[in-house]
């Protein structure tokens, strides 16, 4: 039963794409209320079927594997079918792409109305609407690239939206060149797994995974590292990230959707589909780490000097899919995951207040060209500032809890990195993490005050004529701020939750999506137990124990007598056994023991102390900055010496586009100059010769072409006699 | 009976070859389907010889469908002639060459 | 002698040929309507045309064969298989097609309707019959009622020189192969004793000739020879094609498409029912299977060459449709080489059937509702695509479905043509023509590029677009996409 109301979400924008792909004009402004009412539908039953799968409802045995609906590809031995795939994660995946889609689409309708391509605009969302879905539904790679590429082509056509605009179809060229670099490297990734495993079904591959590959191996170390470069490409990260700034000139509702809310996340969910793939490569977790918390920082150094409202959140996204490849990268899939859904909300929210902002005066998208809007958008300022806490942390908002989550995770169970003979034992990737929040907090007020507070800077005529949205777009941005608000509540951390009093049932989320991400959790701690059981008898010997060993070692103090023993013992046993143990708890190794999580309620409440603190000081240093003294303080700051290179830097995004430019383009410009030369010269003679050849054959067989019909039946008849002649001979 | 069998059989390859032959030599639309009608028979003196020869049943029945089906073809082809007659005053197959290359 | 005991008549065998029988009576039904009432007849008898087609494909659909091995209908007369199965849908799909895009051309030519309308169903029951026939007389019967109804198609239209040089040529041509045809098979008779194809197999598996000319094997290799020739001009293959450039261009369009594609389906169909018996002949000589690659060889070149610089459309698809008989023999040659691939190689060629029929009788249609412009010079189709767009994209999907572009039905079922010569390690016939292929794009990508980057000529008025037509070419369109996506739908 439940078989058919998954394939009725996808099956619903697609309904909506056919009718307004041809129907689109006659249908017009209707079109806009078909593809939201289509996508209402399918967000109705992701709700349901998720909050079925929250509460462990018995109605809904997952995963649900739809029997698959035709045979595809059958080649030699490969043979793919289209099918669909169920489970916790496609879930919560269905529900953000159809829920805030959903909003999205009713916001578009008022932001887009007047605007001569606006069949055109729902046709593209509604097919990326089925494309995104497609991805998240699909049960085997090759479908889930198909859904991949879908969403890549309606990036490019979204972008170029408006014909007119002179950036905007570079824009969409450079989204979609950037990401095809990045779909080599999964297409390479894909070869591959069918080459060791010899399937392409995402189930098959994860139950065949840990005897295929070697823990740490070479192949499985390339695959995933192949996999996280066509997530680069599509999630924006280093090194691939620099089209998503350029795509802001696409309408704000794409924006909204496609680069914050959903299609850059399918990078995410590609790790935490495979995340077993991943778990068993630990120099890729560690690569993705690494990228994660580099990428949120640079983003966010970028994002503290942007002039255009909607670069900042641009660059803000980036910085925040930094987190959740962060998040991935030390273990935490969960929280990946978790934060793409609070991310949705509050980011989702973001955006499509401003583009309330710039719908209301008129298309001026410079913040430093606003002002004083608070007293005209009312709602906006209110949505806008709710999403501003959350981005930044504010306790008790969605972003707080899932953010904090993952800076936690990262304190406790980042990798240790070695750097040439050293072990670095300080948490750098915390510490990254910790100064991007604090950044975060200040660029987004930043806007936030820039934009509604102080005096108002708006050109003259445009300041009589603020218009605030109309109600397609305040619903949105007010069920969206809700959302910020409170959907962080879905995983209230065990310390608070412990200290609170709500004893065990917090981490709702975590053990939600735990059942998809145990056998990656299983692979990791046992492998880490090994590992600590290592350095737990090292630094026994050598009387060293840092603060992190330590901490973990107390962590382990219950398993780590049976398992030192065992250091040098049989991988797969220990693999085994840690499993089995881990299994025998929640089912969740990452929380595993609430036992070792008990020691740590005080540490978990004094990083999220931390963090509320950063989140507080960097909201009161965008005031002082940017509230009412500007432009005395912060451009004082600004020019100063020693903080404006920075701010160059920090404007012309670290030169990143620059150096592509010289290093990429104009290389390729030197390769073409000599391929000029080679194709004029030498191929082209080549083929205007064989062209000369083939006229000269078509002249002669058109000559014989006379007209008369007995030299027809003549040349039958010789024909006739030579096949005589050689059946008979030969 | 040997050799009238052998000389059937010799008789019309050679009356199919004179056909074959012919169809390529005759100016005149009607001497080339005549030609046409010559191959016909000759296969179906063939059958006949054959059939009878081996003392099957089909030979008659074939002969007898060959007949009808060329004499179906000589009202279509006759009918054909006809219409070029009318519209081009003669049925030389040479000037009926207007359609080439 | 004692009565036969064979019941001629029985059920199971009326329900083999129902659909032939529809298409009998339809035709009749149309041929009295013509004669009694003048009038009436104008709007009637397209209608009853299709609804005796559509009746017709029903009947077969619902009654015909399922799924069994094969059947078998009057006294082995007849033999319904999965191809013929195919292979007739296919067909009376293809009239239907033809059916619905002709009427408008009818009126603008002085073409006589109600002969024309019998004239179509005579062809098509002609096609269904011969597509399942399991005996020499049979197939030399249906052979000719189809010949001889193309024949005066072709030359129905008053006062067009060019349509009657080309039933000439159709005629005498086409008389002269059926001639040598019928030689070969009174050799083939000869040599087994047999007309019926699954006597013949059997006397052909047992290694012992029995028939009068039995003891010397020559015969039976000539006698196949000859057939090939016969069936050589029937599938416009190479040296036997040289009436098609001129046929196709002098007779009426829609006529012209049924003779591309459904005369084409048919004798495919038969012929793989010969090339069966062929394969069952333990001794066949070497020379058979290196004379039919020189066929082969020989089709795709003359075929792709001839259409290189040709400036008439339909002389271009006469061309393009002798490269096209060459793919479609291409498996032939492959279970000749090994016989364990026949099985593939029938599949492959019944998809083609559909794969080619779709895509040439769309190009067709396109043509015909087009009419007089549509007709001659490719560059009467300039800016097609600003006069009429829904033509434009049909003609552009039937020509890049034909150079094998993918997602198209063409590249599909080139695809597994020459799958099945690779399997059977053909790798330089596969190579070639492959590399045909590709450098057909030229030829039909010329009248793409012309269609939609050039201007219409000055005094072009936009063109109108029948129902019917319209109907026509969106089916032909959604087939076109349809079967390459869900090639299971075929086989």
């Amino acid at each position: 039963m439940s078989e058919i109301f998954i394939l009725c979400i996808p099956l619903m924008p697609l309904l909506a794409f056919v009718v307004n792909g041809l129907f689109g004009r006659w249908t017009r402004e209707v079109g806009g209320w078909i593809a939201f009412g289509a996508m209402l539908i399918s967000a109705v039953i992701s709700l349901i079927l998720f909050v079925s799968a929250l509460l462990g409802s018995a109605d809904l045995v997952l995963p649900v594997t739809p029997p698959p609906l035709w045979d595809w590809i059958s080649v030699g031995d490969l043979s793919i079918s289209v099918g669909l795939h169920f489970d916790q994660l496609t879930a919560v995946m269905c529900f953000v792409i159809t829920f805030v889609g959903s909003l999205v689409f009713l916001y578009s309708i008022g932001y887009m109305h007047g605007d001569p391509g606006f069949a055109r605009f729902f046709t593209y969302l509604s097919l990326f609407a089925f494309a995104m879905l497609i991805l998240v539904l699909a049960d085997s790679l090759p479908l889930l690239f198909v859904g991949w590429e879908g969403v890549g082509l309606c990036s490019y056509l979204l972008i170029g939206y408006y014909m007119d605009a002179p950036g905007a179809a570079d824009a969409g060229k450079k989204a979609f060149i950037v990401n095809r670099v990045g779909d080599f490297g999964f297409l390479l990734a894909m070869f591959l797994i069918y080459k060791y495993t010899g399937t392409l079904q995402i189930s098959e591959i994860s139950s065949t995974a840990i005897e295929t590959f070697q823990y740490g191996g070479a192949a499985i170390t390339v695959i995933t590292l192949l996999m996280f470069l066509g997530c680069t490409g599509k999630s924006a990260q280093i090194p691939l990230f620099i089209w998503l700034p350029d795509a802001m000139a696409g309408p704000t509702p794409v924006s909204a959707l496609i680069h914050a809310a959903t299609m850059v996340t399918a990078g995410i969910y590609l790790v935490v589909r495979t995340s077993l793939l991943f778990a068993l490569a630990p120099a890729t977790m560690t690569t993705m780490a690494v990228i994660g918390a580099l990428t949120a920082f640079v983003a966010g150094t970028i994002a503290l000097t942007q002039r255009d409202i909607k670069k900042v959140l641009a660059y803000s996204t980036v910085s925040q899919l930094g987190y959740m490849f962060l998040a991935c990268g030390v273990g935490a899939f969960s929280m990946g995951i978790f934060h793409v859904m609070t991310h949705a909300f509050f980011k989702g929210c973001l955006f499509l207040g401003a583009g309330a902002v710039i719908h209301s005066i008129g298309g001026v998208q410079d913040l430093f060209q606003m002002g004083g809007l608070r007293k005209h958008i009312k709602t906006t300022w209110l949505t806008f500032g709710i999403a501003c806490l959350a981005i930044a942390g504010f306790p008790l908002t969605a972003g707080f809890f899932s953010k904090d989550e993952i800076l936690f995770k990262t304190f406790v169970d980042a990798p240790v990195l070695r750097i040439g003979a050293f072990d670095l034992n300080v948490n750098i990737l915390y510490i990254i993490g910790v100064i991007t929040a604090f950044m975060t907090a200040i660029y987004s007020f930043r806007a936030f005050f820039l934009c509604f507070h102080g005096e108002s800077r708006l050109p003259s005529d445009v300041r009589s004529h603020v218009h605030p949205p109309g109600a397609t777009m305040k619903i949105p941005l007010v069920v969206l701020a809700i959302g910020s608000l409170f959907i962080g509540f879905l995983n209230v951390p065990h310390g608070i939750a412990q200290t609170f009093g709500m004893g065990d049932s917090g981490a709702v989320f975590e053990r939600y999506l735990g059942v998809v991400t145990e056998p990656a959790a299983a692979v990791i701690a046992s492998h880490r137990t090994e590992h600590e059981a290592e350095v737990e008898v090292a630094s026994a010997d050598s009387g060293h124990a840092a603060a992190h060993d330590e901490h973990v070692f107390e962590e382990h103090a219950a398993e780590a007598p049976q398992e030192s023993h065992q250091e040098t013992g049989d991988v797969a046993a220990l693999a085994t056994a840690a499993a089995a143990e881990h299994g025998a708890e929640n089912g969740s190794a990452e929380e595993h023991g609430s036992a070792g999580e008990h020691h740590s309620v005080a540490l978990e409440l004094g990083l999220a102390g931390f963090s509320i603190v950063l989140a507080l000081v960097g909201i009161a240093t965008a005031a002082f900055l940017f509230l009412g003294r500007w432009p005395d303080a912060s451009s004082r700051l600004g020019d100063s010496p020693w903080v404006s290179p920075l701010r160059q830097f920090s404007e012309r995004a670290w030169w990143w586009d620059d150096a592509y430019n010289t290093v990429f383009a104009g290389g390729t410009w030197m390769v073409g100059v000599v391929a000029v030369w080679f194709d004029r010269y030498l191929i082209d003679g080549v083929l205007h010769g064989v062209a000369r050849t083939a006229r000269g054959g078509a002249a002669i067989i058109r000559s014989l072409q006379m007209g008369q019909v007995q030299a027809y039946a003549m040349i039958m008849l010789i024909g006739a006699n030579i096949l005589l002649l050689v059946i008979l001979i030969w | 009976m040997e050799l009238l069998f052998q000389g059937n059989l010799v008789l019309s390859a050679i009356i199919f070859a004179i056909g074959a032959f012919g169809f390529l030599w005759k100016r005149n639309a009607i001497g080339i389907f005549l030609c046409i009608e010559l191959m016909l028979n000759a296969c179906a003196l063939a059958f006949l010889t054959l059939s009878q020869a081996m003392g099957r049943p089909e030979g008659v029945a074939v002969f007898i469908f060959i007949i009808s089906v060329a004499a179906a073809e000589a009202g279509i082809g006759l009918a054909l002639f006809i219409k070029i007659f009318n519209e081009k005053e003669t049925i030389d197959a040479d000037s009926l060459s207007m359609l080439r290359d | 002698m004692e009565p036969n005991s064979i019941t001629l008549i029985n059920s199971h065998d009326l329900a083999l040929v129902a659909p032939a029988i529809v298409l009998g009576v339809s035709a009749l039904i149309v041929l009295l309507v013509d004669l009694f009432s003048m009038k009436l007849g104008r709007s009637v008898l397209p209608l009853l045309t299709l609804g005796g087609l559509g009746l017709a494909l029903i009947v077969h659909v619902t009654t015909g064969y399922r799924g069994a091995e094969f059947e078998i209908a009057f006294d082995g007369c007849l033999r319904f298989d999965r191809m013929t199965y195919i292979a007739q849908i296919v067909i009376l799909s293809l009239t239907l097609f033809l059916t619905l895009v002709s009427p408008l051309y009818l009126i603008r030519r002085r073409i006589p309707r109600g002969e024309y309308y019998v004239l179509i169903m005579f062809a098509a029951l002609a096609m269904m019959v011969l597509s399942a026939s399991n005996e020499l007389l049979t197939l030399f019967i249906n052979l000719e009622l189809l010949s001889f109804c193309l024949y005066i198609l072709t030359g129905i239209e008053q006062g067009n020189l060019r349509s009657t040089e080309a039933a000439f040529k159709y005629f005498t041509i086409g008389s002269y192969a059926a001639a040598f045809l019928l030689f070969g098979m009174t050799m083939v008779y000869g040599a087994t004793g047999a007309t019926h194809f699954d006597e013949i197999r059997v006397i052909l598996a047992s290694g012992s000739l029995g028939g009068a000319l039995g003891g010397n094997s020559l015969f039976l290799a000539g006698g196949f020879a000859l057939m090939l020739v016969g069936f050589g001009f029937k599938l416009t293959l190479a040296p036997f094609h040289m009436y098609a450039p001129d046929v196709y261009a002098g007779a009426p369009t829609p006529v012209a498409g049924l003779i591309a594609t459904g005369s084409k389906v048919a004798a495919v169909t038969a012929f793989f029912a010969i090339f069966e018996l062929m394969i069952a002949w333990g001794d066949l000589p070497a020379g058979v299977y290196y004379a039919l690659y020189g066929v082969v060889v020989l089709s795709i070149i003359f075929g792709n060459l001839g259409a290189l610089v040709q400036p008439n459309i339909k002389r271009l698809l006469a061309y393009s449709g002798v490269s096209h008989s060459g793919y479609f023999m291409i498996p032939l040659l492959a279970v000749m080489t090994s016989p364990e691939l026949m099985d593939k190689a029938e599949l492959a060629v019944t998809y083609y059937l559909l794969a080619y029929g779709v895509m040439t009788v769309l190009a067709f249609g396109v043509a015909t509702t087009l009419g007089p412009e549509g007709e001659r010079d490719i560059d009467r189709y300039a800016g097609l695509a600003r006069r009429s767009p829904v033509l434009a994209a049909a003609m552009a999907l039937a020509l890049l479905s034909m150079t094998g572009v993918p997602i198209t039905v063409g590249f599909v079922g080139k695809f597994r043509l020459f799958a099945v010569a690779v399997d059977a390690g053909l790798y330089p016939l596969a190579i070639f023509a492959l590399l045909a292929s590709v450098a057909s794009a030229y030829y039909y990508l010329r009248v793409v590029v012309k269609m939609y980057m050039e201007e219409p000529p000055a005094e072009a008025e936009p063109i109108p677009l029948e129902g019917s037509n319209a109907l026509a070419l969106l089916a032909g369109v959604v087939c076109i996409f349809l079967f390459a996506v869900l090639p299971a739908l075929v086989v």
